[in-house]
């Protein structure tokens, strides 16, 4: 990672970054990545602007091949790309385009209570959280069930969960596809991915995934932020989950079944890990049946997670949630691909936008979106690093030039090992702490690969979106306790 | 000569392999994998599976071999220690894999893989033997 990428990065304006398709043989497009000059310089130092222009190869790709300010070097494509390909013109879909953690996405819960009234509880919540709600590596969860019903929740998703008590219509309401998308076929689920994923239901994933205890801290935008239900001084509790092994399962039985199809369908593409099928065929509708399945599986996942935190909740303050009003403001994936409408040069087509580590951000008025959000636009929720702010954005309608898809995260900056040789456990807690953040992790290793210095300052990557104005703020969330997986 | 060695990835984990033949090469791979996984001292010998693969190429057979194992570990809780390879080709692979099932007492997970990957992966014929290059989604 020494070597700074040389490629070309033409400056089409202060937060839009041109990769020419004239760059590589082969690229059907224009490759354009959304930073700053800050962002940019910290882009050259990896892969990523190579894996940008690597995805422009995918047939029917439309508009250019995306990124998002978060971007780095992933596998296939790059971690914060976005592509959109052309259903009826060929257009593939590809496993690597979602990744090995489908549906990893995170979820926002309002409280009614305010950091001033329960400043000298945080740290019991945390703790009680930590015991309650099952994290870390390979963790199995509380939360048990049979062959019959692991079925029914591929294709229920979190209503399953709802239906067995863990939550509320609601919770379904204010969810992306209402916490299940359509489609999802259990038989294109292997009997592998089913072994791998069969214990883990409710389960915290490891790595970056966290349950995180947060004060809002700054309003942006006061008319959203109300309609959103959030306010300054409110306790919000943020989840970030996925499909666990059943997922990496999925995606990991379809590259390789993909592997086939770039010779069966003639596609030339840079990196075997991009492997893809057109969408219509026979494989990429298995596989497209198959990630639904695990899409489901993951808001099963984040639901029952909601549920154990609100139990949680429930236990340090002796209140029923509903006292609390710990309700969902939204939930949203950064790892998937799905059929959408979208405007392309002026026409509605069909087209498979794939997001890959990006959030969909709908602007106002859009048809899924619930009743409540219709004159406002998607709620966009962005996790920030365990040390620094979260963000609670927008959709505009201006995000219709990226298919409306946004960032995901503050995106990393720091390796893992190189993160693990930079900083040390316990003077990174006694940092936090001295935030005033409670941090429990489940292990050493996790915490300090996780080190807010590994990442990219969330400020900068929210403001490129913004700037860009493919979505806008709404308020500004601190970290006050952090389980990590 | 070394067998394995991490390279930088920034979201995740690359490992380089080193050994002087294909059969060498795929004992280091699951070695070098399952050294990130845990600490493979503690590992007893006491248990065995067996492992058959069939695959277009070798480097897509190594792949194959890897998420085997990585599936044998996040499945069914066994963490493979050494590796007895009766039979390899470009194509196919044979093996005996023995190990122990998970015991988080005596067992720490040092970090949770979740996939070998084929971005950039690479075997190159080297003065000593073969080299791979492999990045695990972490």
């Amino acid at each position: 990672m020494a070597d700074l990428w040389q490629g070309p990065l033409e400056r089409i304006d202060d937060v839009r970054w041109r990769i020419p398709k004239s760059y590589k043989p082969g690229m059907r497009t224009d490759g354009v990545i959304y930073a700053d000059e800050k962002l940019l310089a910290d882009i050259r130092h990896d892969k990523a602007a190579e894996q940008v222009a690597n995805v422009a190869f995918l047939p029917g790709i439309v508009s250019n091949s995306l990124a998002m300010p978060d971007i780095h070097w992933g596998y296939g494509f790059p971690i914060g790309g976005v592509a959109a390909t052309d259903i009826e013109n060929n257009g593939v879909i590809s496993p690597g385009g979602v990744g090995f953690d489908i549906n990893c996405g995170v979820r926002l819960v309002r409280t009614n209570l305010l950091f001033s009234e329960i400043k000298n509880k945080i740290k019991d919540l945390v703790y009680v959280l930590f015991n309650d709600v099952p994290s870390g590596l390979g963790s199995k969860g509380d939360i048990k069930v049979s062959a019959r019903e692991e079925k029914e929740i591929l294709i229920k998703g979190a209503r399953w969960a709802v239906e067995q008590g863990y939550g509320t219509q609601d919770d379904l309401t204010y969810c992306e596809e209402e916490g299940a998308i359509s489609g999802a076929a259990t038989d294109a689920v292997s009997d592998r991915a089913y072994e791998r994923g069969k214990a883990q239901s409710g389960t915290l994933g490891s790595g970056n995934h966290f349950l995180e205890v947060q004060v809002v801290e700054e309003i942006y935008d006061k008319e959203t932020a109300n309609v959103f239900g959030v306010a300054e001084g409110q306790i919000t509790v943020m989840i970030h989950s996925g499909s666990r092994g059943l997922g990496y399962q999925v995606c990991e039985d379809y590259v390789k079944k993909m592997i086939h199809c770039l010779s069966k369908y003639n596609i030339n593409v840079p990196d075997r890990q991009l492997a893809c099928a057109p969408v219509e065929s026979e494989e990429g509708k298995e596989y497209l049946s198959a990630m639904r399945a695990a899409a489901n599986y993951a808001w099963a996942n984040r639901q029952c997670l909601m549920h154990l935190t609100r139990l949680a909740f429930e236990r340090v303050f002796n209140k029923s949630w509903q006292n609390m009003g710990m309700s969902l403001v939204y939930d949203v994936a950064h790892n998937i691909a799905k059929i959408e409408t979208c405007e392309v040069n002026g026409k509605k087509k069909k087209v498979c936008v794939h997001r890959k580590g990006a959030t969909r951000a709908l602007g106002p008025n859009h048809p899924a979106l619930p009743e409540k959000y219709k004159n406002y636009g998607q709620p966009v929720i962005i996790p920030g690093d365990m040390g620094r702010n979260s963000y609670l954005l927008v959709g505009t309608e201006k995000a219709k030039e990226t298919f409306y898809s946004t960032c995901h995260g503050a995106g990393r900056l720091k390796s893992r090992s190189a993160a693990t040789r930079s900083f040390n456990a316990i003077s990174l807690l006694e940092e936090l702490e001295s935030k005033g953040i409670t941090v429990k992790a489940s292990s050493r290793e996790t915490l300090v690969e996780e080190a807010p210095a590994a990442y990219k300052n969330i400020n900068d990557v929210v403001n490129v979106v913004e700037r860009a104005g493919i979505s806008r703020k709404v308020c500004k969330m601190r970290p006050l306790g952090v389980i990590k997986g | 000569m070394k067998k394995f060695e991490t390279f930088e990835h920034t979201a995740d984990i690359g490992l380089k392999i080193y050994a002087k033949d294909s059969k060498e090469l795929f004992i280091n791979a699951a070695k070098g994998l399952f050294s990130l996984i845990t600490d493979l001292n503690k590992v007893q010998a006491s248990d065995k599976i067996s492992v058959n693969l069939e695959d277009d190429n070798r480097e897509e057979l190594l792949i194959s071999w890897l998420n085997e194992l990585i599936f044998q570990f996040s499945a069914r809780n066994f963490i493979p220690k050494e590796f007895k390879i009766n039979k390899i080709s470009d194509k196919e692979l044979n093996a005996e894999v023995h190990g122990e099932n998970l015991d988080s007492a005596k067992h720490k997970i040092l970090s949770e893989v979740k996939a070998a990957t084929y971005h950039e992966l690479e075997i190159k014929e080297t003065q000593d033997g073969l080299e791979a290059r492999i990045i695990f989604d972490t």
